[in-house]
């Protein structure tokens, strides 16, 4: 188990490399003068030119990649073109934002729809199971930030009861986090229902249920256990896009987090600031894949087997 | 299960963890001055509540930088303007007037006598002297994105503690509205040498000696500044305890803050928000003309628009009214000038084309483009796209296709800089220096990326920009500039489209705010 632990982390140096490398060169190629962008557009030529020059934009690309890992390696993420500070630093104020909005949503949508999903599976085709396929639907097809305007103009305009915005005590979280984890609860009640489906009609529940074990017992220890590697992968799937993909919400709910850093960094071709927010989040989505991976031998212990 | 249940458990903790620390402390800078004022107003949902005086300020991006030398974007301005001082200042009505400097005097065509006013204290206690101030315009020198304001400055020669010389390398109108920029900042010498000893950056504990101390910064939140007591000009201290400017990214989200109380302003108010505003009883919209022109650029150096006859049918074609309505909500006025009415160096000397779209055939006919012609028009930005679409439905009128290419902002910058585009729409917001918007847009050295997006190259043009920078005679200035205009209008390189109002929305019981038609903002006398 720990060497497996071990060999997978060893695999995000070669997946740190492999993002590195794309998006240091996407962004090379993409058309747009970084100094231009940082200068504005009254500045002079010869300010533009001499701002190139002092952040090394001149160089080759390849020199410049090669710089750029070379202090990769020694943990230094660069500095930033546009403010001029380490990226690390910037980075490392607005990721724990990000992270905790993720979370928070991830768990939401967890908390509402594994039991939304068993319900809508044990009771196929009833009235319930309707109402919640239908609003997985429309939680799927609502953009998120529709969801959170609307969501502001109810509980903050009219009702007064949470802030507009901000990330200041635990009534700022609760509206960015429903707009955020609607999406993703839609998503997981869907693979729950359709997992848990599978899993009723296996010959092993008919015999457990024939031997005369309680429905709930039926359901809850032996069904929901064999339904849930299909739902973790999901879970697992959707918290790397929600770490990522949050750029809407935060916008929204003036949540200071990573999604608007990244999209002012892109728009202003800030390769360094880029490349760190790419960086931590591969990290991230590896970190969360080798969790869901470690939490299916929780879950099957044929799989835990294997690991040994 | 129940080991599924301790995990996520045990994650919650961890989060729960990251959640206190991340809160509170962090990467985010901090001056170390009292923070209790701060506390008060920026707490959750304390909103602004009337009577409070820390003054919430709601903008649309975060700053890049609490280094004056290090940016040269508005937003970053609102701290560092208030944090530091200038040695002169913009008047409402267009003039310069002394701010840390008591008084200046040209002794030459080069050579400038300034003279301090005395006993100014920066926020640590030290007086400002003429050492501060060669300090910080040879630092400012340095500086990649604000050292081009003062490149017309050769030394400082320090006389005494109050009196300075400026040398400059070239004669230059531009050296006393360029010390009000606030790239042009004064700083602290003996403050930002021992800083820079002890391993830190301005950035960490910026100081300064403006009317606000800095207090806090919480990247991608909110900036904090807190009113300095020893404030040397009655006029202009802060009439309020503090600033609060909280970055709200979404525009709707930045007005419904407004609305619930959570600002007390919101700079910069989308257009399509102002009507939501005048119809609210419990807030005001302040409007000013702004020095901001938006225009399609005709790029001269491509057939058809190499004909001047053709770049004027397209004035007479454009029905500009619509326009305003389509693009930013009638927010704003058509617009024939080159230069908007509230900027600096504005002369209305441009020609009036009116719309006429039978003039228009005619001069098209004249041209030899009765049939009209196909071109493609470059833009970034929502905005753009939607006055573009009304020209280009205009000029189908005529038989003329206009192509639109929407790109992103970087990607138009260069390739219009290269002169790719037949026609592109662009915008101007003129700041305190006429030179700064005559040069990049007119001359000929400037003609792609360095602004001037026509490709429009006169060198009469070229010699009336360079005597309008030089010429010490107000007069002589004031023909130059209107001869450009009338130029340049004649020869008709652009189609300009409107001027956009500037919107300030506010708390109608906040009071003393002063909008600035160029976006320079001063928030020091505004209070409750």
């Amino acid at each position: 188990m720990h060497k497996y632990v071990i060999k997978r982390l060893l695999m995000l140096i070669p997946v740190i490399v492999g993002v590195s490398f794309l998006v240091f060169f996407i962004m090379s190629l993409a058309p747009g003068d970084t100094a231009r962008m940082i200068l504005g557009d009254d500045a002079p030529i010869e300010a533009v030119e001499a701002l190139r020059e002092e952040l090394g934009l001149n160089d080759p690309v390849l020199v410049r990649y090669a710089h750029y890992m070379l202090d990769l390696l020694h943990g230094d993420l660069g500095t930033s073109y546009k403010s001029n500070r380490p990226v690390f630093s910037e980075i490392a104020a607005r990721f724990p934002a990000t992270f905790r909005l993720s979370f928070w949503g991830m768990l939401f949508a967890v908390a509402l729809s594994i039991p939304i999903g068993i319900i809508s599976a044990t009771r196929q085709y009833s009235i319930a199971d309707s109402i919640s396929m239908v609003l997985a639907l429309l939680g799927v097809a609502t953009p998120n930030f529709w969801l959170g305007l609307m969501l502001i103009i109810a509980f903050s305009l009219n009702l007064r009861w949470f802030p507009s915005g901000g990330a200041e005590g635990w009534k700022s979280l609760v509206l960015p986090v429903i707009t955020l984890g609607t999406g993703c609860m839609a998503n997981i009640t869907r693979t729950t229902r359709s997992s848990m489906l599978e899993v009723i009609r296996q010959d092993y529940i008919r015999t457990a249920k024939a031997k005369g074990v309680s429905h709930s017992k039926v359901i809850n220890k032996h069904a929901l256990k064999n339904a849930l590697i299909p739902v973790v992968t999901v879970i697992g799937l959707q918290f790397g896009a929600l770490l990522g993909g949050a750029v809407l919400t935060e916008a929204v709910f003036a949540w200071p987090g990573l999604g608007t850093y990244l999209v002012n960094s892109i728009k202003a071709k800030d390769t360094p600031a880029v490349l760190g927010c790419v960086i931590i989040f591969s990290i991230c989505f590896s970190i969360v894949n080798l969790g869901v991976d470690l939490l299916y031998a929780y879950i099957d212990p044929r799989i835990k087997s294997k690991y040994k | 299960m129940r080991k599924l249940v301790s995990v996520l458990i045990a994650g919650a903790m961890c989060v729960s963890l990251l959640t206190a620390c991340g809160g509170s402390s962090g990467p985010s800078s901090s001056g170390g001055a009292d923070s209790g004022a701060a506390a008060e107003g920026s707490g959750a949902g304390s909103a602004q509540a009337v009577g409070s005086s820390m003054i919430n300020i709601g903008i649309k991006a975060d700053l890049t930088s609490l280094d004056p030398h290090n940016h040269n974007d508005t937003i970053s301005a609102y701290a560092t303007r208030h944090i530091y001082n200038n040695l002169v200042k913009l008047m409402p009505d267009n003039t310069f007037a002394g701010n840390l400097a008591e008084s200046w005097e040209f002794k030459d065509d080069v050579t400038v006598e300034f003279t301090l006013k005395e006993g100014i204290k920066f926020h640590n206690g030290e007086t400002l002297t003429s050492e501060d101030v060669k300090f910080s315009l040879e630092r400012q020198k340095e500086s990649p994105k604000v050292g081009h304001l003062v490149s017309m400055i050769d030394s400082v020669e320090v006389v005494d503690d109050t009196h300075f010389i400026i040398h400059m390398n070239t004669p230059s109108n531009a050296l006393i509205s360029s010390l009000n920029h606030s790239g042009c900042a004064i700083m602290c010498k003996s403050y930002v040498e021992g800083l820079e000893a002890e391993g830190k950056t301005v950035e960490d504990a910026p100081m300064g000696c403006g009317p606000y101390k800095f207090e806090e910064w919480n990247p991608g939140a909110s900036f904090t500044l807190v009113k300095f007591d020893d404030y040397f000009d009655p006029e202009t201290a802060a009439q309020n305890d503090g600033l609060v400017f909280k970055v709200i990214p979404e525009e709707s989200a930045r007005t419904i803050a407004l609305e619930t109380g959570e600002l007390d302003m919101v700079i910069d108010l989308n257009t399509t928000d102002a009507n939501r505003v005048r119809d609210n009883a419990s807030l005001a919209l302040d409007e000013c003309d702004s020095t901001h022109v938006e225009y399609l650029a005709l790029n001269v150096e491509k057939a058809p628009f190499d004909n001047k006859l053709v770049r004027q049918a397209l004035n007479y074609a454009v029905k500009k009214d619509d326009i305003v309505i389509a693009a930013i909500d009638g927010e704003g006025d058509p617009f024939h000038n080159y230069i908007g009415t509230a900027a600096i160096g504005y002369y209305d000397t441009a020609v009036d084309y009116e719309y006429n779209p039978d003039k228009a055939k005619e001069l098209l006919a004249e041209a030899g483009y009765a049939d009209g012609f196909t071109f493609n028009c470059y833009l970034a930005g929502e905005i753009r796209a939607r006055s573009a679409t009304i020209i280009q439905a205009n000029l189908a009128e005529l038989g003329i296709t206009m192509n639109i290419e929407q790109m992103e902002a970087s990607t138009f910058y260069e390739r219009t800089g290269k002169g790719e585009h037949d026609s592109c729409i662009a915008g101007w917001v003129a700041n305190a220096e006429p030179d700064n918007t005559y040069r990049p847009l007119f001359i000929s050295a400037n003609a792609g990326a360095g602004g001037n997006r026509s490709f429009y190259k006169n060198p009469e043009v070229d010699k009336l920009v360079d005597d309008a920078a030089v010429n010490r005679d107000p007069a002589a200035v004031q023909k130059d500039y209107e001869t450009i205009l009338q130029t340049v209008s004649d020869d008709a390189i652009w189609v300009p489209l409107y001027t956009k109002k500037g919107l300030v929305a506010r708390n109608k019981d906040l009071q003393g705010f002063v909008i600035s038609p160029i976006s320079m903002h001063d928030f020091y006398g505004v209070h409750y």
